[in-house]
């Protein structure tokens, strides 16, 4: 939810946004370019600067093997084309 | 003994009459002669293509001799490249009843289809019932998941897992799939292989995976994955991975394989070669039926976002990872695995709850998705090298 304010690693992180449920958000300030890990295992590179918090989706983040599509266009080389969300 | 004792020795866990068409010509005919039998264990698949292909007749000849099959019925137009003749020897050699319509030699369409149910009863007549008790060891469970969310790998997907490790305890035989679903994981599954020329093999199999979907210019990643939360192809694999349990892997087998010992088994489901038939699984279904081709007697399908398919042949059970998709399609999910996440229930709990729904359908129980009726069925062009020795340890051991 909008405004609660989560403990992640004994640190209160305030959410900025709603999160769907199964989306992430960072636990980390993460750099961009910077590997992101979920599960303990590399899911990409981040495409810009991620603040704790944040949500981490297409908007931020990107595969290291193949391109992410959504209906309406397709998330690759950090940048976006097309009209996705 | 709620099993059937086939007369090559197989055991299965439905008594399934098969009505296959050999090319789309012939599919409004078989689909008439399904309707109109008016029976649930009447089911349809066949093949669209007119040209022939090697995959598609290896697939139809382990359909139509699966353990949950008992007799067969083949529906021709009459000129089509299917080598019909070859099917037929297989389910002689199998000892599965069958009989051929072929369309242009029947009078067309009516008198086809009426030719088409009276085949289907001849063949079910000659199917002899023998009950026997099938144990865990000789039972063959396939997973898929389909429709994933950022739920499927942290509730459904490890859940499922338990199982598989629980059913491979006992010596069944499970496979998991979908190669390019795994894009990113190929390490961590090399060392869980039973040898070193194994686990390279693995290794070889995922980047052919994502060399094919690069070509192809998509990932195994739909839209609804990313509205659900996932954004990378390694992300959806991880999720998908949790499904494979923590056993060793025994072998890699590509689609229509039998696994040649009990033991865990990931199929390598990406086309050899190069590309010459477009995408390697168009939608879940078509890797089902490889699995099936496999041998498998349930498939274990886990979904985020709610899919609500089974299958022509083996029952298909539906883990739903997401408690918000549960809520909403309750009517279609056998196991909700999304508790895990609302109700601090843990994913062991679940990991038995799945495995005691295996047993209850292999013992006979219905499925959500057989009961609705569900019977999807889709097969098309692919071409396969044959599977290596590097890839089966255990038959080369056993030999």
């Amino acid at each position: 939810m909008k405004g609660l304010e989560i403990i992640i690693n004994e640190q209160g992180i305030p959410l900025n946004e709603t999160i769907d449920v199964g989306h992430k958000i960072a636990c980390e300030l993460i750099n961009k370019d910077e590997k992101v890990i979920k599960y303990g295992v590399i899911i990409g590179s981040a495409m810009r600067l991620i603040m704790p918090g944040e949500h981490v989706h297409l908007s931020n983040l990107q595969s290291d093997y193949i391109d992410s599509h959504t209906r309406t266009g397709v998330i690759s080389q950090s940048k976006i084309l097309g009209n996705q969300t | 003994m709620n099993a059937y004792l086939r007369a090559d020795g197989r055991k299965g866990i439905r008594n399934i009459t098969l009505v296959c068409y050999l090319v789309e010509c012939a599919h409004h005919v078989a689909r008439r002669v399904v309707d109109k039998c008016n029976d649930d264990s009447v089911h349809l698949i066949g093949f669209s293509g007119c040209y022939p292909n090697d995959y598609a007749l290896a697939q139809l000849s382990q359909l139509i001799q699966h353990p949950n099959v008992g007799a067969v019925v083949l529906v021709s137009l009459g000129c089509e490249g299917f080598n019909r003749e070859a099917l037929i020897e297989v389910a002689i050699k199998a000892k599965r009843p069958i009989e051929t319509i072929v369309i242009q030699q029947s009078g067309g369409t009516l008198l086809a289809t009426s030719l088409g149910i009276k085949a289907v009863n001849k063949v079910q007549a000659a199917t002899p019932i023998i009950k026997v008790d099938l144990p865990v060891s000789e039972l063959v469970v396939g997973t898929i998941c389909g429709g994933s969310d950022g739920t499927s790998g942290i509730s459904a997907n490890p859940a499922v897992g338990i199982c598989f490790d629980l059913l491979l305890k006992e010596n069944a035989t499970c496979i998991f799939e979908e190669t390019g679903e795994l894009i990113g994981c190929e390490q961590i599954m090399a060392e869980r292989a039973v040898t070193e020329v194994l686990g390279k093999e693995i290794e070889r199999a995922v980047h052919k995976a994502e060399n094919y979907y690069r070509i192809m210019g998509y990932g195994s990643f739909a839209p609804g994955n990313a509205e659900g939360g996932l954004t990378t192809q390694e992300e959806k694999s991880m999720g998908a991975y949790s499904k494979s349990g923590n056993s060793p892997i025994s072998g890699l087998i590509k689609p229509g394989d039998i696994p040649p010992t009990s033991g865990l088994y990931l199929m390598d489901v990406v086309p050899d070669g190069e590309p010459l038939f477009g995408f390697p699984n168009i939608s879940d279904n078509a890797e089902i039926v490889e699995m099936i081709a496999s041998g498998a007697h349930i498939i274990l399908f886990t979904t985020g976002r709610g899919s609500v398919v089974g299958s022509a042949i083996s029952p298909v059970i539906k883990v739903c990872a997401n408690p918000e998709t549960y809520r909403n399609m309750s009517g279609d999910m056998d196991v909700n695995a999304g508790k895990i996440l609302e109700e601090s229930i843990s994913i062991a709990t679940v990991g038995d709850e799945i495995y005691q729904q295996v047993i209850d359908v292999k013992n006979g129980k219905q499925t959500k998705s057989e009961q609705l009726g569900h019977q999807e069925f889709i097969l098309t062009y692919k071409q396969f090298e044959p599977t290596g020795p590097g890839c089966l340890p255990t038959r080369y051991k056993a030999s």
